[in-house]
């Protein structure tokens, strides 16, 4: 076989394969589609969104997921407060303040997190977070909101670290010395200089972190206490979109109006987890721009 | 070399136009010696131009007068930089403030990603410069200066009528050469006393270097002036003194005329004729 001939059977092999997980993805996109809009036929999508009550098994059912959309956020967010300064400072810490040797070991610690099945941080919660939480905080269960944002928050750390640690090594050193050449000591140039020029790259990080935070299943459905009523403190059981997914999914019969709201969630998430990815890309992409 | 008379003799007529005195500075990366004892004479208000082949050190002299070679980790330096008599690296120096009294112009321009404006007031927001709007934490007595300041830079800097009605844009906004005059404003912004410019137009066309010439020509009459230059005829043309640096060595330091015309040393003038370098 001829040289050209070769790299061209090897571009069309790859243009396969890339096209392969386009159909995937639009497969999986129709499936979500075809099996979760029928819902509407029964329920308005006002009342499916916004409805306080999620009675799926009740006669007549309720299919309003305010309280799993409430929980999800209420999560997540709490997660996000936890996550992004600790994983913004961590990042700040790799890359500006540690020495090469403790970056060494901190950052494949950083990795190796992420590598953590997320069941077994669901165990982790439940055995030594959530007992935790009951005996500080004096409450009568310990899987509340409270407990899965802390899970969840460490669950989203790394991702956040290691983006955002890339953003601010990848400031030019050009940066830093200006302002060192002006007279500003390092503090001032980090805070000043490279964690602003590295704010496209960080905000990307904290998107991302949130979509894993809503996205993530096993772990809530261990900790957050599986109530799905509307949470109005920290310290509630709650219940997430995704936890609600995988608890009934399994107990419905397949085509049920059940099945349809299970299925129009999921759709919901999609949405969501897609502009999460789409406002990354384009904050990426504004970043980039800036840099040059 | 070294123990060549003509390398330390200094063309600095009077011990008190001197503003920064070299003495015996020796530079190492690692275990590589890359300034050896240099001695060198720089006077108040004059542009003293630095000259040499690629490699020979001028950056890291240079970088040395405003102690940017701290940065560089394994870089070591021994000898002595006096400015206005003071080693600047004694050990009751603050670096900080040798970095504030002397400035520094960079071979690639570098604005921060910021506006225009930002650009120029960071060095003064450093030094408790604050806006008009702005509440200061010491004492308010810099209230209201800062604007005044940028003006006063961008318009040292002949950057000015460029850019007065467009300060907030962002500082890539500006042509390259525009870029290197804005970070010029910035450098003067906090007053300095000597301005380091290592290779500052290399990046530019002839229009643009012309027009930096020509400001580093009236700076002078404010600041004390160093550059590094690949540019013969930039050498000739703008420094009332000038430095050949070969490997490290200082090989030769006069009046720029006489460098140009009368070298002393066989090598700078095959350097400066082209013959090699
Ligand atoms: N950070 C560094 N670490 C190790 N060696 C370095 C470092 N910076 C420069 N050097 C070496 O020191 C020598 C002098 O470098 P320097 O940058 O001062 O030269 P220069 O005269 O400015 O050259 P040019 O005209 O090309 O800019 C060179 O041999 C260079 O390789
Ligand atoms: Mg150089």
């Amino acid at each position: 076989m001829k040289r050209a001939q070769k790299e061209n059977l090897i571009k069309r092999l790859f243009c396969l394969f890339s096209l392969l997980s386009i159909v995937f993805l639009l497969g999986i996109v129709i499936v979500l589609f075809k099996e979760g809009l029928p819902i509407f036929r029964t329920t308005s999508l006002g009342n499916f969104l916004f409805g306080k009550f999620w009675y799926p098994t009740y006669e007549p059912p309720d299919f309003g997921i305010l309280p799993l959309l409430l929980g999800s956020l209420w999560v997540a967010v709490g997660a996000l407060i936890i996550a992004v300064p600790l994983g913004v400072a961590g990042a700040i810490y790799i890359s500006e303040v540690a020495q090469s040797k403790i970056k060494e070991f901190i950052k494949p610690v950083i990795e190796l997190l992420a590598g953590i099945p997320s069941v077994v941080y669901g165990f982790f919660g439940m055995v030594i977070v959530a007992p935790l939480v009951q005996e500080v905080f004096k409450l009568p269960v310990g899987l509340n909101a409270f407990t899965a944002s802390v899970l969840l928050g460490i669950m989203a750390i790394p991702t956040i670290t290691s983006i955002s640690e890339d953003a601010i090594s990848s400031v030019p050193n050009s940066f830093k010395e200006a302002s060192f050449a002006l007279g500003a000591n390092r503090w001032e140039t980090t805070v000043k200089v490279t964690v602003p020029a590295a704010a496209g790259g960080i905000s990307t990080a904290i998107i991302l972190g949130m979509g894993r935070a809503i996205g993530e299943t096993m772990t809530v459905l261990m900790v957050a206490g599986g109530a799905a009523v509307i949470p109005h403190s920290f310290f509630q059981p709650v219940r997430t979109m995704t936890a609600t997914i995988a608890a009934e999914m399994g107990e419905t019969v397949v085509g049920s109006t059940h099945f349809q709201a299970l299925f129009a969630i999921a759709i919901i998430l999609f949405i969501m987890t897609l502009t999460f990815n789409i406002i990354a890309d384009l904050l990426t992409q504004k970043f980039r721009r800036r840099l040059r | 070399m070294v123990d060549k008379v003509t390398s330390h003799q200094s063309p600095v007529t009077s011990k008190k136009d001197v503003r920064i005195s070299i003495r015996n500075l020796n530079i190492w990366y690692a275990n590589t010696q890359v300034i050896k004892n240099v001695r060198l004479d720089i006077e108040k208000n004059r542009v003293t131009a630095i000259i040499g082949p690629s490699g020979c050190g001028k950056s890291t002299l240079i970088r040395t007068i405003n102690r940017m070679n701290d940065i560089i980790p394994d870089a070591k330096v021994k000898g002595e930089i006096l400015l206005d008599g003071k080693n600047i690296y004694g050990d009751d120096i603050d670096v900080v403030e040798v970095r504030k009294r002397v400035g520094m112009v960079f071979q690639k321009s570098n604005p921060f990603p910021k506006s225009i404006f930002e650009n120029v007031a960071y060095g003064l927001k450093i030094n408790g410069f604050i806006s008009a709007g702005g509440r200061s934490a010491s004492g308010g007595k810099k209230k209201g200066q800062l604007m005044e300041r940028v003006e006063q830079s961008l318009k040292d800097a002949a950057l000015w009528k460029e850019v007065k009605d467009r300060l907030g844009d962002s500082a890539f906004d500006l042509s390259g050469g525009q870029q290197q005059r804005l970070c010029i404003a910035r450098a003067l912004a906090i007053e300095p006393e000597v301005v380091l410019f290592d290779e500052p137009c290399s990046a530019l066309d002839p229009t643009a270097t012309a027009k930096i010439e020509e400001l580093i020509q009236k700076l002078k009459k404010k600041y004390t002036i160093i550059i590094v230059t690949h540019n013969m005829q930039q050498a000739a043309r703008i420094s009332d003194f000038c430095a050949f640096l070969m490997l490290g060595e200082l090989i030769e330091f006069d009046k720029t005329d006489k460098i140009f015309t009368a070298p002393s040393e066989k090598v700078t003038e095959d350097y400066i004729t082209g013959r090699f370098g």
